[in-house]
């Protein structure tokens, strides 16, 4: 498949230290995490509240299989879906929230899950938003939060892709959260 | 933000984080430099309780609350193609069903199924375009039929279809209680339905029991295969890019999918892969759950999933089906995996086959399916205890393969009434030698049993085609001493075993080797095995308890040896062969009570092995056992006749020694039992801490033998037995309260087959005793005469060893004047 030798070819040029490369990787895996994503999280298949890692590395699978990815570019690969599984996600949430206010169902309501619904979707716009801005300070930390939090890889593949060792890896973790925490607060209503 | 000195705001936080709360303030005026930065650190700090609660769980987790509310479908009431929604019936993996009215052309009610978003809409109606044709061809009361198809407003896809108001085949019949025929009679129009839709050209692709609706009409049930068409047009074929989707849709149908359907790329798919899904569904009316359980992809992979379909085999239905498993064994167990067969050329050639054999069933007529094959069993076993057996399923399965193949081929060959050495050589090392390899494969109670139903079968029909080949006759009467060996004997097998049943074998086999030795009494082959077989005789009366029987077994074996040619004495290691005779008669007449007799017994069977185990079997398991065991016995019998002694006390201690460096079960087994008589020994000398270790040490090994081999029931028995005498001898070192914690334990073991020398009773009785022996010890003497009084009275060689220690134990207490302290 063309598509399939394409994206092993940007994985390495993105390896090789070409960073358009990314960019241009995910508009052509998009499409299938988003449909991934969709599936994994209707509410009617509990059973697919399975980890992103599990999602992805399954994405993964299917993609090296047809275009015979080295399989040392799969932390690449992992790290290049957890953005797009960031955007996937906030997207999905903005819809949601647009959709609702459209309808007009802005008014309070009382269904417990829907309010937890809602807080979730708030909650992501809002981490969406603070990432942006913590990007412009200290774009490595955004990496480690997209691969850990969106992507589900572990630190030592996050150490690995960024050739960072693993103990600044869990320091970037540890001090982004604070930071995107002071900022999402502001954001949201206290419950 | 201003520079600090010499560590950053990040660099402080990150310390912070690492005290605990109290110590912060400290720490952050120690370090902070001035008030800015100190703010800038506190309001970072405060945050974080709540940024690891919200960045905790993966963001998917996150999503998917959100999403709680996300494809609902859309509300009663709106107007789809010529139809209006009335109610929400249901949904499904793929979709929600509604009722509908539709008005014109004609005014009808139809179940209307709203695809999820997520599949492509044009091809979705495109795919449906081209199979409506086909579908429109199907006439059959069992099928709801498609009627219509299109697309919504937001490029949904629905299809219209006949209203079924029914509930899925399983459901139904359950709640209707139906029996193992009701359900069979259910099926049979089902597999009808779906054999007329294969002959119009259409597969179904989703045969589940949620497709397969059943409703009342009347007095009858009535069953409806839904969704046909909409599984093909819904399907998202590997090539198109949207791939890896297709794990998640069929996951809902995972445990009713064929191997080839699964595969991921399943192109081509034929009706056997319906076939598949019918034997699943009906797998479940029989046994409760489908063949391999409800897959779901909590915790595995799909690739995980798949393998699991392609390649495990299911257990027969009437494995699960809990009561009503003697209707469903046999021929439905047969019919369902028939159908489940992994290989589509072993199944039905179509659902009509199948039908036509559920009808025969019902009819009572010999079904086309069969048992299954002694290949396939070879290869469901392998697969059902590979987490427990390991490598030993591949030469099990192997073995079980050859045993059949060489049925068949010795046959052949001895029609053609040729000689074939090559063919008796793989005789001997498959039946005479695997069951000994077997013998040493840790958790090998349930496996051996498998193994040697299989061997006596091809034995059989080869013992019947022996005539005059003394050479095959030989290797025929090895193999059934090999299974008698493996079935019964405790030292053989390390387990229980079956001493009747393996008395049978050694019969056949001594008639064998008698006939031969009348004809060649100078082969040392034959009188060998001879030997060995009434060796192995005598030891299956002490363990059926027939003394008599015993007796002359004894006889027997001592005036074959008397009259073996001198030359053939040596080859043979006669020697070995009387000492078994006299340690085996001593342990007879020690169960009928002479324990005089059976110590002069014990002393010349040592005496006879003056030169201990001949070499050629230093290093063999079987055989350093069998010495551990004939030093216990002396010792046993040395001690119980003038009590503990150095003869005794010696023997035992060789007992455990001789097997002390073979890993061999059986003679781990020996060395625990030897431990346990050493310690009792040596407690009863005088030297009580060494007795209590020493007797620690065996519960240990025995402890760790149940564990490797829980059916074992040898291992518990013996096991609780020394565990008992540990209890007696640690209430009597005023260890109580670690006495009663033992002897309760043993209240908790399984009480095993009411069999042989250790029934199941007698067990229950020994522990009971010592545990009422322990609570005496404590003081608590009610409690302890309510424990004993409810024991059977004891008859045996058990009773005779504990009834002593209980005794003195009870003899060496005061009666507490108030029961019930402690």
């Amino acid at each position: 498949m063309g598509g399939q030798s394409e994206i092993t070819q940007l994985l390495r040029a993105w390896r090789g230290g070409e960073e358009s490369a990314l960019e241009r990787l995910i508009p052509l895996i998009y499409d299938d995490l988003r449909q991934l994503a969709r599936r994994a999280i209707s509410r009617e298949r509990p059973d697919l509240t399975i980890q992103a890692t599990a999602l992805v590395n399954e994405v993964f699978l299917r993609l090296a299989e047809g275009a015979k990815v080295d399989w040392k570019d799969r932390s690449h690969f992992f790290a290049v879906s957890s953005k797009v599984m960031r955007r996937i996600l906030t997207d999905a949430a903005r819809a949601r929230r647009r959709e609702k206010r459209g309808g007009g169902a802005e008014a309070a309501s009382l269904d417990e899950a829907e309010i937890a619904a809602e807080q979730s979707d708030r909650s992501l716009i809002a981490l969406d938003d603070a990432l942006d801005s913590l990007f412009k300070s200290d774009p490595r930390k955004v990496r480690v939060v997209e691969m850990r939090f969106f992507g589900g890889m572990t630190q030592d593949e996050i150490a690995e892709v960024l050739t960072i060792s693993r103990d600044t890896v869990k320091r970037d973790w540890n001090f982004a959260k604070l930071w995107l925490a002071r900022e999402i607060r502001g954001e949201l209503p206290l419950y | 933000m201003a520079p600090a000195p010499r560590l950053t705001v990040e660099d402080i936080c990150l310390e912070a984080l690492e005290l605990d709360e109290p110590s912060r303030p400290g720490y952050l005026a120690h370090v902070c430099g001035d008030d800015a930065i100190r703010r800038e650190v506190e309001s970072l700090l405060a945050g974080a309780a709540f940024g690891d609660q919200l960045l905790e769980s993966p963001a998917l987790l996150f999503a998917a609350a959100g999403a709680a509310d996300d494809d609902a479908g859309p509300c009663p009431g709106t107007e789809i193609g010529p139809y209006r929604l009335l109610e929400k019936l249901g949904e499904g993996g793929m979709g929600v069903v509604y009722r509908a009215r539709q008005e014109k052309p004609v005014r009808r009610e139809v179940a209307l199924k709203i695809i999820r978003p997520g599949w492509d809409a044009g091809l979705v109606a495109a795919r449906f375009a081209a199979e409506r044709q086909a579908l429109a061809l199907m006439e059959h009361a069992n099928i709801a039929r498609v009627l219509d198809a299109g697309t919504t407003a937001g490029e949904r896809s629905w299809f219209a279809m006949e209203l079924v108001e029914g509930k899925p085949i399983t459901a139904y019949s359950d709640e209707a209680g139906l029996t193992v025929r009701q359900r069979v009679e259910l099926m049979i129009p089902v597999c009808q339905a779906i054999q007329h839709a294969h002959q119009k050209g259409i597969l179904h692709r989703d045969i589940k029991p949620s497709n397969i609706l059943v409703a009342r009409d009347g007095d009858a049930a009535i069953s409806k295969v839904i969704d046909f068409g909409i599984a093909k047009a819904t399907e998202q074929p590997l090539h198109d890019g949207a791939t890896f989707t297709r794990a998640f849709d069929i996951l809902g149908t995972f445990a009713y999918m064929s191997p080839e359907q699964a595969e991921p790329g399943a192109r081509d798919i034929d009706v056997r892969s319906d076939v598949y899904s019918l034997g699943a569904v009906l797998y479940e009316l029989l046994a409760g759950a489908p063949p391999l359980g409800t897959l779901s992809l909590r915790g595995t992979t799909y690739a995980a999933i798949l393998k699991r379909i392609e390649e495990e085999v299911p257990p027969p239905p009437s494995a699960c089906a809990g009561a009503t498993a003697a209707q469903v064994r046999g021929e439905c167990d047969w019919i369902a995996l028939k159908a489940l067969e992994k290989d589509r050329e072993r199944r039905y050639e179509s659902a009509g086959a199948m039908a036509r054999d559920l009808q025969r069933y019902l009819s009572g007529e010999p079904v086309e399916a069969g048992p299954p094959s002694k290949l396939y069993r070879a290869r469901k076993f392998a697969g059902r205890h590979q987490w427990a057996i390991g490598g030993a399923a591949a030469f099990v399965a192997v073995l079980i393969a050859a045993l059949v193949w060489m049925t068949i081929a010795l046959r052949q060959q001895m029609r053609a009434n040729r000689d074939d050495a090559a063919l008796r050589e793989v005789v001997r090392k498959i039946i005479v030698e695997r069951p000994a390899q077997l013998a040493q494969v840790p958790n090998r109670t349930a496996l051996r049993g498998e193994l040697m139903r299989d061997a006596e079968g091809a034995l059989d029909v080869l013992s019947r085609e022996v005539r005059g080949d003394d050479a095959l006759a030989l290797e025929i009467a090895n193999a059934w001493l090999a299974i008698g060996m493996a079935r019964g004997p405790y030292s053989a097998a390390g387990s229980e075993g079956d001493p009747a049943a393996a008395a049978k074998y050694v019969a056949k086999a001594i008639d064998l080797y008698t006939g031969l030795a009348r004809r060649s009494p100078e082969n040392p082959a034959v009188r060998r095995g001879q030997l060995e077989a009434l060796s192995t005789w005598l030891h299956l009366q002490y363990r059926l308890s027939a003394v008599e029987a015993g007796k002359q077994a004894g006889a027997q074996l001592e005036r074959v040896i008397a009259g073996l040619p001198a030359d053939v004495r040596d080859k043979v290691q006669a020697n070995w062969y009387l000492s078994t005779a006299y340690l085996e008669l001593g342990v007879i007449l020690w169960n009928g009570g002479e324990v005089k007799e059976a110590l002069d017994l014990h002393r010349k069977a040592l005496a006879t092995l003056a030169g201990g185990i001949p070499a050629e079997w230093a290093q063999d398991p079987e055989r350093l056992a069998q010495l551990s065991h004939l030093q216990r016995e002396l010792a046993i019998s040395s001690w119980m006749y003038e009590g503990a002694n150095p003869e005794a006390e010696s023997a035992a201690r060789h007992s455990v020694d001789v097997v002390a460096n073979c890993s061999a079960p059986v003679c781990r087994m020996r060395r625990a039992e030897a431990a346990g008589t050493l310690g009792e020994i040596e407690w009863a000398a005088g030297n009580h801490d060494q007795g209590i270790a020493t007797l620690r040490h065996s519960v240990a090994d025995f402890e760790a033998l149940s564990q490797e081999d829980p059916a074992n029931a040898v291992y518990h028995y013996a096991g609780g037995l020394v565990r008992g005498y540990l209890a007696l001898l640690l209430g009597k070192a005023g260890a109580s309260a670690e006495a009663i914690a033992l002897a309760s334990e043993n209240l908790r073991l399984p009480r095993g087959p009411d069999a042989g020398l250790n029934k199941g009773r007698e067990r229950a009785m020994v522990y009971r005793v010592t545990f009422g022996a322990a609570l005496l010890d404590a003081g608590r003497f009610d409690d302890a005469v309510r424990e004993m009084r409810d024991t059977p009275s004891p008859q045996q060689r058990l009773e005779r060893q504990l009834r002593p220690a209980l005794v003195r134990t009870a003899r060496s207490r005061p009666r507490p004047r108030s029961a019930g302290q402690i």
